[in-house]
């Protein structure tokens, strides 16, 4: 399985190399523009703070979709060959794909969230000083007493919850991927077909996900959401398994 | 040791292997014949799980091919089918990560007398060159059973001596191989059974020292006999 | 190597290890080649190899030391005999086609008075 995964890291490689340059160059702007403190400092650092922005939504997003595209081209090209002649299974072939999929939006999202509070924290301490930036800090305390209790925690568990949406949306990608090669292999509009079908599954997990109950204390309720993305996940990898290791011919 | 019974595959309303059984036994080697498109291929793909028959099975010891048959048998298809980044040592690694059976030791040897090095990219790879590598990393495992789609295509005289000798060496009296062409007169002199694939049925298996020594007539003969022609002008 | 394809190669094979035999490339007591090693040689199937072992023990050219390979044999009558054998049906096949262009034998051995005294 870890050697499947090696391999799917391998595929998707370059991408995620391309997206961590692009943020590179983000970050370069964004610190420079901190430092340079002059109206075109300012220019730089709007440039470098969109810039990682950016990369991070649809970093997080290519992921998934290299993903996809490597999927595709794993069960439709000759390349095929290379993963099912190996003595491996569909839902080993597939459970490394996911994980490795899965892991790698859930490293990005935690890569962008200490990347992005790193550089705020750098932000306030160098254009503010750090007397400015304790009184702020201050300032934030009493408007968190007073306000809503906004912690880190909280900020985090809705943007985790959207990486486990993003999964599981990809997952959904998988499965519609899987129908197109088998069931709907050789007919007419079978890409089409697909498509209908996974934004039906898509439209499906997005009721599923409606129907958790509503619960008052945030926090449970962002750990329910995303436990069944998680579930939505596990339940779409088995049917998926299921239908290659049945139908799938490469 | 590998058996199919009545196996059939359609693609669409294209019946690609009609009803075929065949018995592959150990300790021989078999020329499976017949033009393109008359299902060796696809029969081929089947005996190792990459195409799923509509209509009966392959056994391999007595069970259902899967995790475990592919463990023991190598297949070869005709096309090339590594990944684009892979470099001759990549693919090397990756045969060396999967299959338990797979030595370094030999797949280096085999590049080099094919004249190959480790450091060529699979995407750059002349389609001779690309059928050495491929027979060098599916020779390289010490199989059961070697299932070999097409080797001799696309490749020169000299490479063609290299390609049947790397064969012959595998076989043992525990090693099945079976070699699928439609160059029919290289594969005259080293096969024990001809295998007779048209229109995607079985039509014969003969031995081929039987055929000779019975009929007074060579496979190519024989193939004539069955196809109308030689199988010169598909070549 | 080359084959008539229509004729059983062991019988090819044979003859020309025969040959070997007869002209001295393989002296008595030699061991031949493995029957993969020959099978690898030739290019032909190891299993007409083994039979090729075989029928040459059956007729007494060589024989298997248990566990060490196969051999020439060491009987140098058998391998005159086998000389002979060899000799005379190259002989009677080249009379047949000398009689089939109306050549009789005698004019045959004057012919090849001819070409041995000018070649």
């Amino acid at each position: 399985m870890l050697k499947l995964m090696k391999y799917e890291l391998r595929k998707t490689m370059f991408s995620k190399l391309v997206l961590l340059c692009i943020t590179g160059v983000a970050e370069i702007a964004y610190l420079v523009g901190v430092f340079l403190k002059t109206d075109k400092g300012d220019q730089i650092l709007a440039f470098g703070a969109i810039g990682l922005m950016m990369c991070m939504m649809i970093g997080i997003f290519y992921i998934g979709i290299d993903s996809l595209i490597s999927f595709h081209r794993d069960l439709n090209t000759k390349q095929s060959y290379m993963l099912f002649l190996t003595p491996k299974n569909s839902y080993q072939v597939l459970g490394a794909k996911i994980l490795e999929n899965g892991l790698s939006i859930f490293l990005a999202g935690v890569f962008f969230a200490v990347l992005i509070a790193v550089d705020a924290s750098i932000g306030i301490l160098y254009i503010g000083g750090v007397k400015e930036f304790l009184d702020l800090l201050n300032q934030l305390m009493i408007s968190i007493q007073i306000n809503i209790n906004l912690t880190p925690q909280q900020i985090l568990m809705p943007f985790f919850a959207v990486l486990a949406g993003w999964l599981m949306t990809v997952v959904s990608g998988d499965l519609a991927i899987v129908l197109s090669a088998t069931v709907f292999a050789g007919k007419k509009f079978s890409g089409l077909v697909s498509f209908l079908i996974f934004l039906l599954i898509d439209y499906i997990a997005s009721k599923v996900l409606n129907a958790v109950p509503v619960v008052r204390d945030l926090m449970v309720q962002y750990v329910m959401i995303i436990g069944a993305c998680f579930i939505m996940v596990i339940v779409m990898y088995f049917v998926t398994g299921w239908i290659m290791e049945r139908k799938l011919s490469v | 040791m590998l058996e199919c019974r009545e196996i059939t595959k359609n693609y669409g309303r294209k019946t690609a292997v009609d009803h075929v059984s065949l018995k592959i036994e150990p300790g021989r080697i078999y020329a499976m014949l017949g033009p393109n498109g008359s299902g060796k291929t696809t029969l081929m793909k089947m005996a190792v799980g990459l195409v799923k028959p509509n209509a009966g099975a392959f056994y391999y010891k007595g069970q259902p091919i899967g995790i475990e048959s592919r463990k023991e048998i190598a297949y070869m298809s005709t096309e090339p089918y590594f990944y684009a980044w892979m470099t001759a040592k990549d693919i090397g690694k990756y045969y060396e990560d999967f299959f338990e059976d797979f030595s370094m030791k030999r797949y280096r040897d085999l590049l080099a007398r094919m004249e190959l090095t480790e450091d060529l990219k699979a995407k750059s790879l002349s389609s001779g060159m690309m059928a050495k590598l491929k027979i060098a990393v599916t020779m390289a495992r010490d199989a059961k059973i070697y299932l070999l789609d097409e080797p001799l295509n696309g490749i020169d005289l000299l490479a063609r001596d290299q390609i049947i000798s790397s064969v012959l060496e595998a076989v043992s009296s525990d090693v099945a191989l079976v070699i699928s062409s439609h160059l029919v007169d290289e594969l005259e002199k080293i096969v024990d059974t001809a295998i007779f694939m048209k229109n995607s049925h079985l039509v014969e298996v003969c031995g081929a020292e039987e055929v000779r020594i019975q009929q007074g007539k060579s496979i190519v003969d024989k193939y004539r006999e069955i196809y109308g022609h030689g199988g010169e002008e598909l070549c | 190597m080359e084959f008539h394809s229509a004729l059983p190669i062991y019988l090819q094979v044979m003859s020309f290890i025969k040959r070997d035999i007869v002209n001295g490339t393989l002296k008595p007591g030699d061991k031949l080649p493995s029957v993969r090693d020959t099978a690898i040689q030739y290019a032909i199937n190891p299993n007409t190899v083994s039979r090729v072992y075989r029928e040459l023990e059956i007729e007494g050219i060589s024989y298997t030391k248990r566990g060490m390979g196969t051999f020439v044999t060491e009987d140098k009558d058998k391998i005159c005999q086998m000389r002979a054998e060899m000799a005379q049906e190259l002989v009677s096949g080249f009379l047949e086609g000398m009689g089939q262009l109306g050549i009789t034998a005698k004019e045959a051995i004057e012919l090849i008075h001819q070409s041995s005294g000018s070649g």
